[in-house]
Parts: C-alpha cells; structure tokens; sequence
C-alpha cells in the first residue's frame, strides 16, 4: 500500500472517530460537585435492666435470701454514659410481691453494691437500696466511655400458709445526671 | 501518470480532513460554551442525631442520604466517569474525628433521577455512566458512622466531592 | 420512625445481656430558648424486647449534703418564685413503644408565660422505661413458690429554657481535702453568679508537693445556686508525705453541645494534706 493512500486512510478514520465523538456519547471536562456529610454526637446516658432478681423455687415458711453476689440471680442494673458523669441513683421498692388470688408475700432486707466494673468482689461499694439516692460516677473521665454497674440482693419470708403459685413485683431504678 | 496519482491522493486527503477540521472546530466551540455535564450538588448527606457507640447507616435511598444532579443540557448524551473523594472520617470544630465508611452499594446512579432506577454501585471506585440528551440524572450517597463509646458531644463535618471526567 | 436510617446493635456503650431491657436518653442536658420554642430528645432500646416509655416533667437541680454527696432535689410544687419550667414544658408523645433496637424522638414544646423575665428556668425530663414482665414458672415442687422480681428503669435529664439575656458564673471557696480510708476527698464549695446555672467541669491534679503529678480526675460541676461536693481521688497506693491537689473549673464538657455552654473565667485553686508514717 503507498503511503498517501496510508495516509489518506489514516485522515478518514480520524474523521469519521471524529465524528462519532460529536454525533454518539462525549467525553467531556471534569466537573465536580460537593456536599458535606454531616452528624451531631449526643452524649446520652443508658440504664438498662440486666438481670432480675429471681428467688426461683421457695418453700412455705422458709425464707429465702439472694445475695447481691449471686451471679446467676442477683438483679443487676448497668448504666452507660460520659466518663466521669455524676449520677444519683435511688430505688423504689416493693415491701409484697404479688401472688394468686390477691395473696402477697414480704420481700425485705434489700442489699446493694455498685462498682464502676462488672464485679461484686473489689472495687466497689455496698449501700443499702432505698428511696435515698446515693451519689457516685461512672468510670473514667469526661470524652471517654463510662460505667456503673449497681447489683441488688434481698430476702423474701413466706408464711408457713403462703398460697402456692407465682410471685412477682418491680423494681425501679432511678438514675437523675446530675451533671448537668 | 504520477502527476495523477499526486492530484487524486491530495484530493482524497481534503476531502478526508475537511469534515474533520470541521468537526474538531465544531466540537471547540461546542466546549467552549458552558459545561456540557454540570455536577451539583442537590442535599448533604445527613445522619442527624447519633450516639456515642452505636453505628449508624444511612442506606442510599433513605431521604437523608447525600445526592448529587447531574445535567446534560446537550442535544447529545455523555458518558462520564464518576469518580468520588471520600473523606475517612468526620471531623468536629474542636478537632475529634469519627470514622465514616462507604460500603460497595453505598453510591447509586439513577439515569431519570428517580429512586425507582437506581443503580447500585461502590463509591470507592469509578463508575461510567451515560446521561441522555437533555436529561437530569441523580447521583446519591450513603454512609456508615461508627462513633466510639467515647465520642466527644458536638457536631462533626466532612466534604465529599464527586466528579465527572 | 420517620427516617429509615438504620442502627446496629450497640458495640460499645450498651450492655448485651439476652434480659437486658433499658433505654438510652440523649442528650443529657436539653436547651431550649424562645427562637427554637422547642427542642427533643431521643430515646434508643439497645435490648431484643420493645420498652413501654413514660415521659414527665418536674422542677429541680442538684443539690449537696452536709457530707459532699450530690444528689437531685425534685420539687412537685414548686412556690411561684421558683424558675421551673416544668409546667410550661411539654413532651409529645408522652407514651410511646419504642421497639427493639429502634429509636423514638420526643419533641418539647415550651409555652413560657408572657413577659418572662430574663434568665434560665429550669425542669427535668423524667423517662420511665419498663420492659417485659419476668416470666416466672410453675413452681416444681406441688408446695412450691416461685418468686422473681422485674428490674424498670427511670432516666432524669435537664431540660433549660433561656429566656433573653443569661450569663452565668462562679465562685470556689473553702476548698479541702481529707485523706480517706482509700482515698482522698476534695471539698470545695460553689456559689453561682449571673442568672443562669453554671454547667463545667472540676479538674483536679494531685502530685507530691513540688513533684510530678500522680493523679489527674476531672468531674461534671451542675450549679444552680450553692454546691458543695467532695470529689474522691482513689489513693491507696500513696507515700508517706505532703501532697497537693490543684483545682481548676472551666467549662471543658464532653457530654454537652459546645453552643449551649455560658463561658466564664477559668478559677483555680490549690490544696495540701499529709500521708502520715505509718506507726
């Protein structure tokens, strides 16, 4: 093949690339576009109820104590927050659970421990539950995750006639931030 | 003999470059006026109220995911490369960041603008779409936020830029 | 839930025990003003059962004892001059069902009395949440009782109108520190300026006199009118010998939105106390 006809040919494809470019799909300069993703961290503070209190079976005229050591039936609560959050926690408590037919049955001598980790053996503090609050922090400091770990024991006494059945009541647990 | 090959090899040649000068002059001044794919920017990508320790994704069609219009005003459609610059974190005015991230379905095009025709693609490598003539395609976005349990209260920003090659 | 956003099972800050049941309350402290008119909170359960939720208002700040401890004083009537907000501040909804792992906004609404006079008023948010009753068996034994108990939970935050002008401050007197069994309690009291409440932080510092520093804690500091805490730095582990712990209060808060805090002047302070000998 000459090298004008090379040449010539070589022009036509160009052409013709040409004009598909125009006449099909088009590059084009770069164009660029912007937003912004956006959040806004809430510090919160969580409470949760991690483990009833359960007496299990218990006979007519035998009390029953779950101390708040047991691990399997001590009710346990965790709070989350902010390092370093100051809290006041306080309990309503039953004086009866509630049984078949209207009957109740006592639950008293309510025992406590709090501890800024998940342990009743060290670290923490005993304190009677009640309606009065007690002050402490959860672990750490502000900027880093905290926690408080309240543990709850008590004694239920059936009378040697209790009525037979299911028992059950609630216990609340208050946590006021009193940070803030 | 020769002299005839030289006026037919010349002729050939204009004729062959003609419409190609042409063509090129035309398609300068096509580009010379305004973008012929304009990217904008529609809404940002939003995860509103989050909480320190809780992962949130905000899925691509939500309605506070991030969108992006693309406009060809063009009698012609044009195939472009999406390409996108994806912060890794969010930062706040006192400097704490957050870690985002963008999974393989985090980005969609949808070639009409509507949620019904969304394609699904992975924001962290280019995607070729092609806008037909005279049409608004939409781009969107979502992400994933992991704040840590110790996220620091406030609010936390990013940019994210797409572009069109 | 009106956004379809979606939250994983919480990684870090939530307990995942399977009985688990709670709620998350954020933010901890809640401002309102009359441009907003508003303001809301949000409500997360990070346990696999829904949560009944109960929302009320009451008027009360924090308070301290004769022994340092800080706790809520809640007042249900509160006298006229009180600056409470809880009557005029409403939640909607007031019941709601938040489901597993889903999150509920509340919305507030204040309906401030006409010509308020400047400054800050004051309500709690009060979030009850209770969730599954506990499911007890039928006794094993024909005699038998079976007893258990179900845990609830309540949540207080702070909820501030500011009305106006506000402008806060605060002083630190009669600062102390005791040694303890195993640690060392700081005392100080703090009175509060301006017509807002002073929300900071105490940071305190304890090093061997003119040495390094051995200790750094810092606390939330709420004051409304007089507080004055005791803060324990645990101190098992200290020598025999002079100690001091500095103080400092500014308003260096993680857990609230930056925007809300009212500046002030840093204050600083400074204590000794003695590690005797042992005998």
């Amino acid at each position: 093949m000459s090298r004008t006809s090379l040449v010539a040919r070589g022009a036509a494809t160009a052409a013709a690339m040409a004009l598909a470019f125009v006449a099909g799909t088009s590059p084009l300069a770069a164009q660029t576009g912007t937003i912004n993703a956006t959040a806004t961290v809430l510090q919160p503070i969580t409470i949760t109820g991690s483990n009833d209190l359960q007496f299990g079976n218990v006979f007519p005229g035998v009390n029953k104590t779950v101390d708040y050591t047991d691990a399997t039936n001590a009710g346990q609560f965790t709070v989350s927050g902010d390092g370093g959050a100051q809290v006041a926690v306080s309990f309503d408590l039953p004086t009866d659970l509630n049984g078949p037919s209207g009957s109740t049955l006592p639950i008293d001598t309510w025992t406590g421990y709090y501890n800024t980790t998940n342990s009743t053996s060290s670290g923490g503090s005993t304190f009677t539950p009640s309606s009065s609050a007690v002050d402490t922090n959860l672990s750490g400091s502000t900027g880093s995750a905290g926690s408080l770990y309240v543990f709850l024991g008590a004694t239920v006494k059936p009378a040697t006639n209790q009525t037979q059945g299911s028992y059950s009541n609630t216990v609340t647990m208050t946590v006021a931030y009193t940070g803030s | 003999m020769r002299r005839m090959r030289r006026i037919i090899t010349s002729r050939t040649l204009r004729a062959a470059l003609l419409p190609l000068v042409f063509v090129l002059c035309g398609a300068g001044s096509a580009r010379a006026k305004a973008p012929m794919l304009t990217v904008a920017r529609v809404q940002d990508l939003t995860f509103g109220n989050v909480f320190p320790g809780v992962p949130i994704t905000v899925p691509l069609t939500d309605a506070q995911a991030g969108q992006y219009t693309l406009v060809n005003g063009t009698g012609r459609s044009i195939t472009a490369q999406l390409v996108f610059v994806l912060p890794p974190t969010l930062t706040s005015g006192g400097g704490a960041t957050m870690p985002l991230s963008f999974g393989p379905t985090a980005a969609g095009f949808s070639a009409t603008g509507s949620l019904g025709s969304i394609v699904p693609f992975d924001p962290s490598v280019p995607f070729t779409v092609t806008v037909a003539a005279k049409t608004t395609a939409r781009v969107f976005l979502g992400g994933t936020l992991q704040p840590n349990g110790g996220q620091t209260a406030g609010s936390y920003t990013a940019t994210i830029s797409l572009t069109a090659n | 839930m009106t956004l379809r956003r979606v939250l994983s099972i919480v990684s870090v800050l939530v307990p995942t025990a399977l009985s688990a049941q709670g709620v998350l309350v954020a933010p901890t402290g809640i401002f309102i003003d009359p441009r907003t008119h508003g303001g809301s909170v949000e409500l997360y359960n990070p346990g696999s059962e829904q949560v009944e939720v109960s929302i009320s208002t009451a008027f009360g700040y924090p308070v301290s004892d004769s022994l340092g401890r800080v706790t809520l004083h809640l007042e249900n009537a509160p006298d006229s001059t009180a600056p409470s907000a809880a009557s005029w501040i409403d939640a909607f909804p007031r019941r709601l069902v938040v489901p597993a792992h889903e999150r509920r906004t509340v919305r507030l609404l204040a309906r401030p009395p006409m010509h308020l006079p400047d400054g800050e008023y004051w309500a709690r948010l009060i979030v009850d949440a209770k969730g599954r009753r506990i499911a007890l068996q039928t006794p094993d034994d024909s005699a038998g009782l079976h007893i258990g108990l179900t845990l609830d939970v309540r949540t207080i935050v702070a909820v501030f109108y500011r009305a106006g002008r506000v402008h806060t401050g605060v002083t630190m007197a009669d600062t102390r520190a005791r040694l303890a069994r195993d640690s060392v309690d700081v005392c100080a009291r703090f009175t509060r300026g301006g017509n807002a409440a002073f929300l900071g932080a105490l940071h305190l510092t304890l090093a061997r006199n003119a040495g390094a520093r051995a200790m750094t804690l810092s606390v939330p500091l709420a004051v409304y009118g007089t507080l004055s805490p005791c803060v324990a730095m645990a101190a098992a582990a200290l020598a025999p010998g002079r100690y001091v712990v500095r103080l400092l209060v500014d308003t260096d808060r993680g857990d609230l939105q930056r925007s809300a805090l009212l500046p002030i002047a840093a204050l600083r302070d400074s204590v000794m106390f003695t590690v005797p000998a042992p005998r």
